[in-house]
């Protein structure tokens, strides 16, 4: 669910949007899902052209190389590597992703809801 | 937690340091009213923990060399300006940045140790989207894929211009004077109207935006008086907390086309045909001539064709250029517009195009699986991605920092600028990884210095490789248009004309405007008097 929340504030009800075209929206993410393919995906989607898969191809077989797909990955690691950035992959800021998305985006990816 | 030995290690240092006008106790009572100000969760002091995400992972020096004291996240203007009193009454150095993704030149990590960072990327407002008009209004943390998906998702024909990585900002890319793949490639041309704050904290509208009740402040760029927005990009004068962005209406027809050329002395023609045709605009976005090792990255690491050390052979990148069907260089370019403009502007492109030997054509369809051509068909249509950080994977290990020059558009001066860096670079032990792109009037060449910062030896050669070319480049007449925090002063010192005048101009306008000395000292080699 991606909330569009009214200017300025934490109201995350309202789209904010206004009639005549005007928009003032603040964009805030509040799951998983919205927040991978906002942060991660373009680097660890499947296929080519994703430089993270691209990398984990060379050190894991092909069908665990994209992170949706693997099996095993310890939340706790992946939140590591999130704040700490791993390689080529810069660590991620609390601004950009605060504690409380981390835990929605790590069970995301380790879940099997996806 | 066990540390993951692929992580470069952690700051060793005792205790960190602290910005020179800061006892620890006046540390720590600033840090405590900061956190009245703006809410505990938002200031960032732990440097072996949330601090350590505002490192540059990429650069050629230690992490400690670029490390904050301290990180403060605001929410709005309002924040901002209790911020900078609390900074005007300590002396503190606030380093800024927006999205704080400018890798390659330096991510989110401030000029010197100690610095706080003022973190913008919490503002995330579209403030308004006009597409009749063709513009957008945003805050410094709307990244491109954010304006990018928000256009999408209300059905929009109005296309954005990111630059190559898509998580950066329209704000802090435009600041930085960054550059895109569309028509609308020279972001800070496209920029309309801005709103700054001040050190002391007078927020002002500039150009249109300045006539109270304006109708006009996203299009007309120019105002009445004299125009002020160039001030505030690559400079310390003001904390930029607005834009506005002209974005292009999505034309009728789009034809994306590569050129690939064998040898590597082709580069000299491609330049003198496509000098004329960017002027006259038959080529109307950044005429992009690729380097076969950066077109090969995304498909390719280094090893699969190489495993010795120093700079790949000739033999190896002709292996490479043959299996992958690419050239020494890769010309991308594209056509906008109603198919008749399209056939007709192309017939011109093709017969200049075909007076170079063994040019060959690719166009949409003949590349299904590349991911090279393809992240190229994106970012000339103004679609996000993040492709091109697959360069970093040609070494395994990769970092890299940016030498980007500009020279005219002649065959000559494009092969001057190759060859310097290629032999200076292949002195050190690198590859040449670099595109030539044509602005408009100027050629400018990006070389990614690409480097295995876990090798201590290698990052020690990238940082003496660098240093080497600025000099090497200056002695030209070339100058770099940009640069990585930690050779902004040997850039600035380049720009020496009649004793420094244009810098001495900079540093009296610092002066006047922050007098104290708190933002961003140190930004394109400007310093606050007391420092510099
Ligand atoms: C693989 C790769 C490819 C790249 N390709 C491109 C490309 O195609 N085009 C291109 O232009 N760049 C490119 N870059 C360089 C860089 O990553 C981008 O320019 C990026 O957009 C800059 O980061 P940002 O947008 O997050 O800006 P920020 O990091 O937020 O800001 C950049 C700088 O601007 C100043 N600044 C930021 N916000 C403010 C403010 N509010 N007020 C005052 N000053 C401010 C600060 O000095 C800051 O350090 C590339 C980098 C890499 C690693
Ligand atoms: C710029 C591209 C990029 C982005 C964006 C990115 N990553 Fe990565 N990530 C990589 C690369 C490359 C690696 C592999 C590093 C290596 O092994 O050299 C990696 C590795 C990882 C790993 C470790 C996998 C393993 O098995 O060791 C995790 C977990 C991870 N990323 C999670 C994320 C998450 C979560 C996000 C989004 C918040 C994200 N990444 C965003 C490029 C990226």
């Amino acid at each position: 669910m991606l909330l569009l929340a009214g200017c300025g504030n934490d109201d995350t009800t309202g789209t904010g949007e206004q009639a005549d075209g005007h928009a003032d929206t603040q964009v805030t993410y509040l799951d998983g899902k919205a927040l991978f393919e906002l942060y991660c995906i373009a680097c660890h989607g499947a296929g080519p052209g994703h430089p993270g898969t691209m990398r984990l191809e060379e050190r894991m077989s092909a069908d665990q190389a994209p992170l949706l797909d693997r099996d095993n990955l310890p939340p706790d690691y992946v939140k590591l590597v999130v704040r700490e950035g791993f390689k080529l992959m810069p660590p991620f800021r609390p601004s950009e992703i605060d504690d409380a998305q981390l835990d929605l985006l790590t069970d995301y990816i380790t879940g099997d809801n996806h | 937690m066990a540390v993951h030995p692929g992580i470069v290690a952690a700051d060793q240092a005792p205790e960190k340091p602290l910005p020179e006008s800061l006892t620890p106790a006046e540390f720590n009572r600033a840090v405590a009213e900061l956190r009245r100000a703006i809410g505990d969760e938002w200031v960032f002091t732990d440097d072996e923990g949330d601090l350590r995400t505002y490192r540059d992972v990429y650069s050629t020096l230690p992490d400690e060399a670029n490390m904050p004291s301290a990180a403060v996240a605001p929410r709005s203007v309002e924040e901002i300006q209790a911020i900078l009193k609390i900074a005007r009454s300590y002396q503190i150095p606030l380093w800024t940045v927006s999205t704080g993704k400018n890798y390659a030149y330096g991510g989110p990590a401030p000029r010197k140790p100690g610095f706080f960072v003022l973190d913008l990327n919490r503002m995330k407002r579209i403030i308004e989207v006009n597409e009749e008009h063709g513009y957008a209004v945003v805050e410094p943390g709307v990244s491109y894929f954010e304006l990018y998906n928000y256009l999408q998702r209300r059905g929009s024909k109005l296309w954005i211009d990111p630059a190559a990585p898509g998580w950066g900002s329209v704000l802090g890319n435009l600041l930085e004077h960054g550059a895109g793949y569309t028509p609308y490639g020279d972001h800070l041309l496209m920029n309309c109207g801005m709103q700054v704050v001040l050190a002391d904290g007078t927020v002002v509208e500039t150009g249109m935006g300045a006539l109270s009740g304006s109708a006009t402040s996203s299009l007309y760029k120019y105002g009445c008086g004299p125009w002020v927005e160039g001030m505030f990009t690559q400079s310390n004068f003001g904390i930029v907390t607005k834009v506005g962005i002209w974005l292009m209406p999505e034309p009728p027809g789009y034809r994306p086309y590569l050129v690939t050329f064998p040898r590597e002395e082709d580069l000299y023609q491609i330049t003198e045909i496509v000098g004329p045709l960017r002027l006259n605009m038959l080529i109307p976005n950044a005429a992009t001539t690729v380097g076969l090792i950066w077109e090969a990255a995304p498909n390719a690491t280094r090893k699969q064709y190489y495993r010795g050390k120093g700079p790949m052979p000739m033999r190896h990148r002709r292996k490479m250029a043959q299996d992958l069907d690419i050239g020494m260089w890769n010309f991308y370019g594209a056509l906008y517009g109603p198919e008749p403009i399209m056939d007709n502007n192309w017939k011109v492109l093709e017969e200049a195009f075909r007076s170079i030997p063994g040019a060959k054509f690719f166009f949409e369809g003949d590349r299904p699986n590349d991911p090279a051509w393809r992240y190229r068909v994106k970012l000339m249509k103004g679609v996000p991605n993040m492709t091109e950080f697959s360069l970093m994977n040609w070494v395994g290990s990769g970092a890299h920092i940016d030498f980007s020059p500009r020279s005219p558009v002649t065959g000559e001066d494009s092969m001057k600028q190759f060859t310097l860096i290629r032999d200076r670079a292949n002195e050190y032990g690198f590859d040449y990884i670099g595109e030539f792109l044509v602005g408009w009037r100027e050629l400018l060449n990006i070389f990614q210095l690409i480097f295995d910062r876990l090798d201590e030896d290698e990052r020690r050669r990238a940082h003496e490789c660098f240093g080497h070319l600025v000099n090497d480049f200056a002695e030209q007449g070339y100058g770099e248009y940009r640069t990585h925090l930690n050779f902004m002063d040997e850039i600035a010192g380049t720009y020496n004309w009649n004793d420094g005048a244009l810098w001495k101009l900079h540093h009296r306008l610092k002066q006047a405007l922050d007098p104290v000395g708190i933002l961003s000292p140190g930004k394109s080699g400007i310093w606050p008097a007391s420092k510099s």
